[in-house]
This record gives C-alpha cells, sequence and structure tokens, in this order.
C-alpha cells in the first residue's frame, strides 16, 4: 500500500498552495499529493496569511516549503503585490530565495502578467490552471 | 573574470535581426562570456554533439525561439530529449515566443528541460531575472 512508501518517493517535502479560489486549492491539494509530488501540503486562501506562514518558519528557522504555488488573481493582496512582500522577506531571509522556488499558478493568460511574471526574479515557471500531472512531472528544481 | 553571469549561451533562431539584437543584449548586460548562434534546431543539434564529441564547452543556457522552419523549438525539444544526458546535465533552456499563444506556453511547461517560458523580446530586466 502506499502508506508503506518511504518519504524518498516524494519529489519535494513541502508545498505552499495560495489561492482564494477553494475548489482550486481543493483540487491542486489532491493533485500535488496523489501524483506524489510533494508530501505536505499547506493551503492559504489569501496573501498576507501565507506570509505570516512564511514569516513563522523563518523566525523559528523551520524547513521552508521547496514550491510556493501562486495564484495571481485574488482580493486583498494579488499574487504580485505577494511577490513585493516575498521580496522583503528574502531581504532580510537571503537564503529563502535559494530554498522556495514561486511558481505561479494562474488562469490569466495575459500577455502582460506572463511577462510581468517572467521578470520577476523569484518566479520560477508561469503555469496556466488547471494544474496538471503532466506540468508537475515537467518540473525540475 | 568570472564577472559573467554565464560562460556560454546559445542561441536558437532563424531570425537574423533576433539574434544580432539578442546577442547586443546578452554583451552589453555582461551576462555571458561567449554567445554562440544557430539558425534552426537541426543545426543546434548538430553544434550540441560537436561540441560533445569535441570536449569543448556546451552552452549553460539556450535561448530557443519556438517558430522556426525545417525544425520548430518544440521539435528541437523532442530531439534533444534524445541526446546524451552529458550534453543536457548542466544546460537550461529557456524558450522564447513571439506568438501570443498560452498554448506554446502549456506545452513548455511540459518539458522538463525548459526552464522559463519568456515572450519575444529579449530585454534587460528579464536577463537580471534569470538566475
Amino acid at each position: 500500500m502506499a502508506k508503506n512508501k518511504s518519504e524518498d518517493n516524494y519529489k519535494y517535502n513541502q508545498v505552499l498552495l495560495i489561492d482564494d479560489d477553494q475548489i482550486d486549492n481543493f483540487i491542486n491539494e489532491r493533485m500535488v499529493t496523489t501524483t506524489n509530488f510533494a508530501k505536505t501540503v499547506s493551503v492559504y486562501n489569501n496573501a498576507p496569511a501565507a506570509l505570516i506562514y512564511l514569516e513563522d518558519l523563518l523566525i523559528n528557522s523551520k524547513v521552508l516549503p521547496e514550491v510556493i504555488f501562486l495564484d495571481l488573481n485574488m482580493p486583498v493582496m494579488n499574487g504580485f503585490q505577494f511577490l513585493e512582500e516575498y521580496d522583503k522577506l528574502v531581504k532580510i531571509y537571503p537564503n529563502m530565495a535559494l530554498q522556495c522556488r514561486v511558481i505561479v499558478l494562474s488562469s490569466s493568460i495575459s500577455e502582460t502578467d506572463i511577462n510581468r511574471a517572467s521578470i520577476n526574479p523569484y518566479v520560477f515557471r508561469y503555469i496556466n490552471k488547471p494544474l496538471s500531472e503532466k506540468y508537475l512531472n515537467a518540473i525540475v528544481i | 573574470m568570472s564577472s559573467f553571469r554565464f560562460e556560454n549561451v546559445l542561441l536558437i533562431d532563424d531570425n537574423e535581426i533576433d539574434n544580432f539584437i539578442n546577442k547586443k543584449l546578452i554583451e552589453k548586460a555582461g551576462f555571458s562570456k561567449t554567445i554562440d548562434e544557430c539558425k534552426s534546431g537541426s543545426d543546434a543539434l548538430e553544434y550540441l554533439n560537436s561540441k560533445f564529441i569535441t570536449n569543448e564547452k556546451l552552452p549553460d543556457l539556450i535561448f530557443l525561439d519556438i517558430m522556426m522552419p525545417v525544425m520548430d523549438g518544440f521539435e528541437f525539444l523532442e530531439n534533444y530529449d534524445k541526446l546524451d544526458y552529458k550534453i543536457k546535465s548542466n544546460t537550461r533552456i529557456i524558450m522564447l515566443s513571439s506568438t501570443e499563444s498560452f498554448k506554446d506556453l502549456n506545452r513548455a511547461n511540459s518539458s522538463k528541460y525548459v526552464y522559463k517560458f519568456l515572450n519575444k523580446p529579449l530585454t534587460e530586466p528579464v536577463l537580471i531575472a534569470i538566475q
């Protein structure tokens, strides 16, 4: 049974999902775990809460998620605003940029969004929703 | 000496003007020590194989155009997959698209060789963002 599998079967230990859409979160969490992409998934439905979570991990020198899936279109704080705040955290904790990779997961197909995300140094990839096993398999960090 | 981010960059694009501009941009940004160019996917495969055989420095980074005659960017990737793993081990591919098609983005994201997908034109902030 799957329960007996060792940790080595997981591609990554920890993944963070930031998306205001509950259904997307549900599907993506399932996708990430059933494909053995990550052992654990933390889900936040708003960017400020995810920042607090990350800051808490940093302050307490805890293990950071290797991959952060970030939605762009979110109320209160959108994906790009999150990246601005993320940049401030990296300035204080430079190791974070080496330990975490941000993957934008958006349903936006606007050139402007793709280009804006591409010039962000923390954005490793821009994936169009829905997240699929094919895309997860192609992620090599 | 070590002021260059990369040792060798390869441009694969049939468009000479794009190659010229990208080359100038990379030079100006001090991004790579040497820049080579190939005009098609098949030329690039030959280039990679010959560099490998003669034990020369393989590119650290490849900028791959999508729309090319004879062998396009995605066909190049299919053939690249068949190359000796030693050729591929230290090389990352950045796809450059000039089409407004998100289908290309999705296809690029399905390839484990594609490190990044960018829309043309290549600009200095984009180069800076490449880790």
